[in-house]
């Protein structure tokens, strides 16, 4: 596949905004003007975008030979399709002749697309079958040569599809890295996998992708403030909260890359029943934190994110319930993302429990989510004021310095912690997030995420 | 009662419902509900023409509420940080080509409702506003001499949804 996506003429204002960016992890800023500028979101669907492993779909999406669901990656359709063979696949959804997209439907079952414009027609696994009238006047065509294209890398964890539009990126497994300690926590723990519960659920927001997925590698700061009003009505009652004293919050502010946060108690305080967990993949470490966690949260980059956490959609009748919740930030536009959002449950679960723990995600973290809504009320006001000329002629930035250096007592603990990355002591700290800004200047930069290839002074904390 | 007299009955309390809501009782507005409320907005789904499947989903919903979630969802709305109606959405509910028929004798009390809902909302310190269109089927039930609603279902025209947030209901 062709390369040299990464264009070299970067305008000056724009590289400096970017160098800014990699300054991070000493300066705990970064330029505001990253989340609302068009040029650096050009810049962002070829580098970020092009060269990083995203997220297509669960394989519980499509059960049966033929399942396809129409996808995303950045603004590249793809077809995420099981087929005859039983192999999952993402085909590059753009027919071979003149381009149109053959798959006009979000989800559906066939053993063929047929391409609306001219009849090609494309079997399940992307190679095409069918050209009209060829014998009269595309004799010489080689149809093994236009097969619809699949994306260069393509590869599962967890039941989790990604692909990945470059070949030069390390393969999913290196690229997840270490980080699979925290994801196996967070959506390896139950006997027989997990399973997604309908369809994804698909809103607009104006605001950029990267608010979202710097929000969710672990923000806790904002819950107390943000989502006041679920603590007050026990949605998520208080007790639960970084601001209960006996529970261990940590943030795993660099691993490989990517980084989350989680806390748990030393007992479990429920969410799921206790028939569903096992230990399969999972240390004792993992297994505890997998039962007793009141919260996992984190990004995986650039724009999967992933929350399993604990709620309570009506908490005069009923419990507290966990679930997973996944999302994608689909970049639209430097001020609009599309929000993807599946909730996953144990697949053996009881369909009792299953409805339950969808009922309590929906009515907690989604479009109507009432602990979510007033997350998607306050990122668009972000955007908003790093659009504007103020910003743009202040150079101002947008502060991650919780808890760093002499802000706070927060203290690294990875040397005594027996899990991977870089482990701080506290929720209430930027590290993650300051990882996520690092991420995106090494890919903005051309660089591994994980600094493996990093010779610059800014190198990662 | 005529098909005609029913269908101005239903009407009335449709909206007398849009009024409580485009007001801001909500309080007034859950007592319109019964207690065995089911409140649903299934997810709808592109399919293809001649598909077997409904064009909404069995499974993915947007909402899925009874009663009590309902109820914890506007008391949220009395809480000063319930940042998502602060300030308040302003909405207007059109509710219109109202289709009302009596349901059979063993459920003598319910009148099923079919009405249009577009839905005007603009919020904040600008000209923006987003649309929310689609239809609702409604179970109405006759407790004592009044109509209760016992069931909506809102199917809606749009399966990505190009409004930030439901911080409001339909
Ligand atoms: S564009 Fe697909 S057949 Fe011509
Ligand atoms: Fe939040």
């Amino acid at each position: 596949m062709a390369t040299g996506t990464i264009q070299e003429d970067v305008p000056d204002r724009v590289q400096s905004i970017i160098d800014d960016v990699g300054k991070v992890s000493e300066t705990g800023e970064i330029p505001t003007r990253i989340h609302n500028d068009s040029e650096i979101f050009e810049l962002e669907r070829d580098r970020v975008f092009g060269e990083s492993w995203v997220f297509i779909g669960h394989e519980s999406e499509i059960p049966e030979a033929g399942d396809y669901a129409k996808r995303y990656i950045a603004d590249n359709p793809v077809i995420f399709v099981r087929d005859e063979n039983d192999e999952i696949r993402v085909l590059f959804d753009a027919c071979r002749h003149r381009g149109t997209t053959v798959v006009r439907a979000e989800q559906g079952n066939t053993t063929h697309f047929r391409c609306p414009y001219h009849n090609w027609t494309y079997k399940n696994t992307g190679e095409l079958v069918g050209v009209p009238h060829k014998e009269q006047c595309y004799q010489e065509l080689d149809t093994c040569e236009y097969a619809l294209q699949s994306p260069p890398q393509v590869d599962t964890y967890a039941g989790l599809v990604f692909a990945c539009l470059s070949e030069d990126t390390p393969p999913l497994e290196e690229y997840l890295g270490d980080f699979r300690w925290y994801l196996d926590i967070a959506m390896n723990f139950a006997e027989g996998g997990l399973e997604v519960v309908g369809e994804p659920i698909r809103w607009e927001a104006d605001t950029s992708w990267k608010i979202a997925a710097d929000n969710f590698t672990g923000d806790a700061y904002h819950v107390p403030a943000a989502h006041k009003s679920t603590m007050d009505l026990d949605i998520f009652p208080s007790d639960l909260t970084a601001l209960a004293g006996n529970r261990t919050s940590l943030d795993v502010i660099d691993c490989g890359g990517h980084s989350c946060s989680f806390s748990y108690f030393e007992e479990s305080p429920g969410g799921y029943p206790e028939e569903i967990y096992s230990d399969d993949h999972l240390s004792e470490l993992q297994y505890k934190i997998a039962k007793n966690h009141v919260s996992i949260v984190g990004t995986v980059f650039p724009n999967l994110s992933f929350n399993n956490t604990l709620k309570n959609a009506d908490p005069d009748n009923r419990e507290l319930t966990k679930f997973l919740t996944i999302r994608k930030w689909q970049p639209v536009a430097p001020d609009k993302t599309q929000i993807w959002n599946w909730i996953l449950v144990p697949k053996n679960a009881s369909e009792e429990f299953k409805e339950q723990a969808y009922d309590t995600g929906i009515t907690t973290f989604s479009v109507s989510g009432n602990f979510e809504v007033d997350d998607f009320a306050v990122w668009d006001g972000i955007t908003e004021a790093a659009g504007s000329s103020f910003t743009r002629r202040s150079n101002r930035q947008s502060n991650y310095q919780m808890n760093m250096d002499e802000m706070g007592d927060a203290e690294d603990i990875s040397d005594e912690w027996d899990g991977p990355g870089t482990v701080i002591n506290s929720a209430f700290e930027d590290g993650t997030m300051r990882t996520f800004y690092q991420s995106w200047y090494r890919t903005m930069t051309g660089q591994r995420i994980d600094g493996s290839d990093d010779n610059s002074e800014h190198r990662g904390a | 009662m005529t098909n005609h007299e029913l269908r101005l009955d239903c009407e009335e309390f449709l909206h007398h419902e849009a009024e409580l809501l485009d007001d801001k009782r909500l309080h007034d507005w859950f007592e319109l509900l019964t207690e065995d409320i089911e409140y649903l907005v299934p997810r709808r789904v592109t399919r293809e023409r001649g598909s077997e499947r409904s064009e909404f989903s069995g499974k993915g919903f947007l909402y899925r509420d009874d009663h009590g979630t309902l109820s914890t969802r506007v008391e949220r709305f009395d809480n000063d940080y319930a940042w998502a109606e602060n300030p308040p959405s302003r909405t207007r509910r059109f509710v219109s080509n109202v289709r009302a028929s009596e349901l059979s004798n063993n459920e003598a009390d319910d009148v099923a409702v079919k009405s249009n809902l577009l839905l005007y909302r603009s919020q904040g310190d600008t000209a923006d506003h987003d649309l929310i269109v689609g239809e609702r089927e409604d179970r109405l039930r006759r407790v004592d001499g009044e109509f209760k609603l016992a069931k909506r279902t809102v199917y809606l025209d749009q399966t990505v949804l190009a409004t930030r947030n439901l911080s409001f209901f339909l």
